[in-house]
């Protein structure tokens, strides 16, 4: 079966790729008990920088495009935030010693995006030399905002039954506010108001660009050594977060890429495009998405979300994911 | 060396919380406050201080206030309990501390 062997080549193909390595690298020293730390002022740096350099890019190619093209991956952006919200709501919760609360804001999580994961499946397609849209990463806040808005609405309409009318009103509008002045979104959409509105090309060009790799190599080891330090409080709360956190990247990214495929049959969405869409919504939030649920879901033990989308999530969407979808397209698109 | 009677208030809480508290400090009269960060470990899990702090708003910090007035730094630590500590991560403490130069925190001399 030719498509397997190729299917499968492409696959381990993409696990040598840096991003992957460092990841893994990280989880194995931490595994050892190594003192290798980043500093804390270093690792916010990087998350800037990524986020910025995204940004930019994104807002310098939405000038030039097609605004309609966006619409419909915006389109399904949302809906994909939203239904991962809901199929967690479904399925997770429903589960036994599993917390409704907890349940909910990991599910918000998984709905929202990682900034991380998004950078590592962009440098992933640019090795592989595929081509997407410009525009793509900008997908990042329709994803992101509505999962969490809708994870922070459900649970506390859940909480008002469980506990007849209690107080606390939720300002919806205070929760994309406050997700807007979250450090990672605050770059993204600086930098997509500055490539949008202003020439950035040089800067761009000597500077954001050809540090990328190197800072997500960085970030991508930082976020190792934290899933392995974050795997014992995983550990504490029901089996079913680890079972979830597995599973999940893998079908909302299939979810994302069936739908991203719609969109290149209706209005020409490129399969990089698709490609991304998929990582995006196979990724789950580890910066922006956890104050933020805690925040509207107070109630919420940041053991089992933080957990979850830190020590397997995010794992199992970069290792996992990223190349599954690139093999995937390979075969669907036939590229 | 004259010295003067005041209360501290000490409240350890997770930076998320850092504005809600210093507005409630505020609005009971503190003259002034001082936030520190720190690590550490308490009933909600492991605050680590050397890692960098993945999302900040977990991370710990400590605010100290000075107040001439007992009942104002009992307000703020019943206030403080109330508003935030049934969700949220922290502790709130109080010890008698002698102080000089009572003007800067509002203590008559």
């Amino acid at each position: 079966m030719d498509l397997i062997t190729d299917f499968l080549q492409t696959f381990v193909g993409q696990l040598q790729q840096p991003t992957l390595a460092f990841l893994i690298g990280g989880m194995v020293i931490a595994a050892l008990g190594s003192k290798l730390e980043i500093p804390d002022a270093i690792y916010r740096f990087v998350v800037f920088m990524l986020l910025m350099k995204i940004g930019l890019k994104a807002g310098m190619e939405i000038r030039e495009a097609d605004l309609s093209a966006l619409m419909l991956p915006a389109f399904f952006a949302v809906l994909i935030g939203c239904l991962i919200v809901l199929i967690g709501r479904n399925t997770l919760a429903r589960l036994p010693r599993v917390r409704f609360d907890d349940a909910l804001a990991t599910a918000g999580l998984f709905g929202a995006v990682s900034a991380s994961t998004l950078a590592a499946g962009m440098l992933n397609l640019d090795a592989a030399n595929i081509a997407y849209e410009g525009w793509v990463p900008a997908l990042y806040p329709f994803m992101d905002i509505p999962a969490l808005v809708l994870a922070i609405v459900l649970a506390n309409i859940h909480q008002r039954k469980k506990s007849g009318a209690d107080g606390d009103e939720i300002d919806i509008r205070q929760i994309i506010v406050d997700s807007l002045r979250g450090a990672a979104l605050s770059a993204l959409v600086l930098g997509l108001v500055l490539g949008l509105l202003t020439r950035p090309d040089s800067v761009v060009k000597g500077f954001y660009e050809p540090m990328f790799r190197g800072f997500l190599s960085i970030l991508m080891l930082i976020m190792g050594i934290e899933a392995y330090a974050r795997i014992n409080e995983l550990r504490k709360v029901a089996q079913w977060y680890a079972v979830y956190a597995f599973v999940a990247p893998v079908i909302h990214g299939l979810i994302g890429f069936s739908l991203g495929t719609v969109a290149h049959y209706l209005t020409g969405f490129s399969p990089g495009g698709v490609i991304l869409l998929a990582v995006i919504a196979a990724s789950s939030s580890d910066i922006s998405g956890p104050p933020t649920l805690r925040g509207g879901i107070p109630s919420a033990n940041p053991s089992a979300f933080v957990g979850s989308s830190t020590s397997i999530g995010t794992p199992v969407a970069i290792v996992v994911c990223i190349p599954l979808f690139i093999a995937l397209s390979e075969i669907v698109f036939q590229a | 060396m004259k010295t003067y009677k005041a209360t501290r208030i000490s409240i350890v809480a997770e930076k998320l919380i850092e504005d809600g508290i210093i507005r409630i400090l505020e609005d009971a009269g503190a003259t002034g406050y001082s936030v520190f960060e720190g690590g550490g470990k308490g009933s909600h899990g492991p605050h680590p201080l050397h890692r960098p702090a993945i999302v900040d708003g977990f991370a710990i910090i400590k605010i100290e206030a000075i107040l001439g007035n007992r009942n104002a730094a009992e307000r703020i630590a019943d206030a403080v309990t109330q508003k935030y500590f049934g969700k949220y991560s922290g502790i709130v403490y109080l010890d008698d501390v002698e102080i000089l130069r009572p003007a800067k925190f509002g203590i008559p001399q």
